[in-house]
């Protein structure tokens, strides 16, 4: 065992008694503490409560009692997800004086069910609005792979704290493209189920026609028992037919036009790579791509915006500085406009559907390169100057639309981490899972530890070297 | 659509502050000067934004030219 051992491992270990749930606990914590005052990527460690649940897996252990898919695994969960006794800030400073949740969201509450050890809460950007997790009030979580990089966002928290081995599971949420991106930049394996299919009880909302519950691992298969975990009774699971699914034919296509704009060089080898080894037919075309991701544009700007508006009215200074002014202009937005984005939506879904008749599976690059250094705010896209955390979820914001499921899935590759979202039909989360395993089996798709080893040392003196540069 | 609304793709950017303002104090969330710049920048963008989707009818279209 070690830090980067699988949730499955773990948990495989605990049922039979090669370790116990707290050492487990203890050391995660330890390597917490150790790590992420430079990582940044947990906003609260819950410690008492961590090893109170590892006790009592340990103790129904010891009685006989059956355990959990998911014993003693530790995981975190983005600050936007409810947890007992806690305030849900959602990265904000706004939500600080609010009330301690009541009870844990529905999906951390499925996930401790499975046994799974809840060790802490991690950043996000504010309220989910933005694609870099450079939080204003909480600081930027930097890239395990490279700590002068960003993570990624909304949910960078969530990514990094997996890719640098600190937990094997987190939970997160997409809206726009929140866990692909992260997930894409970081280098692990990023689930967006279909719309719906694991619950948002819980979860601070951001915009409620879009929201999606997640989660982020470094192994498929662990990916497939949280997902599992978080399923309605009586849903089909992923994990008993994993193995059978790598094997399973698959007719895969390409996306091209929209999603092969700007793409930089490792990008489009990466989906060379990946269309290669899925035999896929090249440049699959949804016409309506660009317009679909205005549509979702303005549907997030909206929604995002009145549902802060009371606050906006009151307190917009305590907003990031690179949100409270996206949001008002968001609830300034037209109520005429919004709805023509909302039926818009009905048009691109029945265009994507109409894809899915041919193809098992799409393919489409996360982001159009590696993950930007911090503090960078603009990237090039055809000639043009554009914002990076506006515009990093170019690919993935079309897909939120159609609420399809995706597994944003890490491709080996020599340089810093690159992803590909797979793609199925709503409810096909198997054929997602499906395409991955197939990668995965073929050495393709995998979740590349960092090269170095993330320590406080080294990223003290990368910056001091860095800054010394500058 | 008001008429407001329906201008809103065509405003000019001394238009959009003026909707900015105007739509603000309607909605009881006026704008302080220092930031009004901001918000029009945002609003620009959401103005592009609907440019582009508004002039797409529906959304469907030829699903694919898929190569093999």
């Amino acid at each position: 065992m070690d830090a980067f051992s699988s949730a499955a491992a773990i948990a495989n270990a605990v049922r039979t008694g090669k370790v116990s749930a707290v050492n487990v606990a203890r050391a995660t914590l330890s390597r917490i503490r150790d790590l992420d005052p430079c990582l940044n990527a947990f906003t609260a460690l819950f410690e008492v409560e961590a090893l109170a649940q590892a006790a009592g897996i340990d103790r129904d252990r010891a009685l006989g009692r059956p355990l959990g898919p998911l014993a003693g695994a530790p995981f975190a969960v983005k600050n936007l997800f409810d947890v007992a006794g806690v305030t849900t800030l959602a990265g904000s400073r706004i939500r600080q004086g609010a009330a301690p949740a009541a009870r844990d969201a529905d999906l951390v509450a499925r996930f401790k069910a499975a046994g799974a050890v809840l060790v802490g809460a991690l950043n996000m950007d504010e309220f989910a609005y933005g694609f870099v997790t450079e939080n204003a009030h909480f600081g930027p979580t930097r890239n395990p792979h490279d700590p002068t990089r960003i993570a990624g966002g909304s949910s960078g928290g969530s990514a990094a704290a997996v890719a640098a081995g600190l937990v094997p599971l987190s939970l997160g949420s997409d809206t726009n493209g929140s866990i692909r991106i992260p997930a894409g930049l970081c280098g692990v394996f990023g689930l967006k189920p279909t719309s719906g299919r694991l619950p948002v009880q819980g979860m601070f909302p951001f915009v409620h026609t879009l929201d999606h519950a997640g989660l982020f691992a470094r192994h498929l298969a662990d990916l497939a028992l949280g997902y599992d975990a978080g399923l309605d009774a009586g849903d089909d699971p992923i994990s008993p037919r994993l193995e059978a699914l790598a094997s399973q034919p698959l007719r895969s296509g390409v996306l091209g036009g929209w999603f092969a704009r700007g793409l930089s060089r490792p990008v489009i080898a990466v989906m060379d790579a990946v269309g290669a080894a899925l035999n896929s037919d090249q440049d699959v075309i949804l016409p309506g791509a660009e317009a679909a991701r205005s549509a979702a544009f303005c549907l997030t700007a909206f929604e995002g915006g009145r549902l802060h508006l009371p606050d906006l009215a009151r307190r917009i200074g305590d907003y990031d500085p690179a949100v409270g002014g996206r949001l008002l202009a968001g609830a300034l937005l037209p109520r005429d406009i919004y709805e023509a984005a909302l039926a818009h939506r009905q048009g691109f879904t029945a265009e994507v559907l109409q894809a899915f008749a041919r193809y098992d599976v799409l393919i489409a690059p996360v982001t159009l390169g590696p993950a930007p250094p911090i503090g960078q705010e603009s990237m090039v896209l055809d000639g043009e100057e554009i914002s990076i955390r506006k515009n990093l979820g170019l690919y993935t914001q079309p897909i939120s639309f159609v609420g399809a499921p995706v597994i944003a899935t890490p491709i080996r590759n020599p340089g810093l981490p690159l992803g590909v979202q797979i793609i199925a039909a709503p409810g096909r989360e198997d054929l997602a899972f499906a395409a991955a395993a197939r990668l995965e089996r073929m050495g393709l798709a995998t979740s590349m530890p960092p090269r170095a080893e993330f320590s406080c040392t080294a990223t003290s003196e990368l910056l001091e070297m860095q800054h010394g540069h500058s | 659509m008001t008429v407001l609304d329906a201008q809103f793709i065509e405003l000019s950017r001394g238009g959009l502050e003026d909707f900015a303002r105007a739509r603000s104090d309607a909605l009881a969330a006026p704008i302080a000067p220092d930031r009004l710049d901001e918000v029009v920048e945002n609003l620009t963008i959401l103005q592009n934004h609907a440019r582009t989707f508004l002039s797409v009818p529906g959304g469907a279209g030829v699903a694919d030219e898929g190569k093999g």
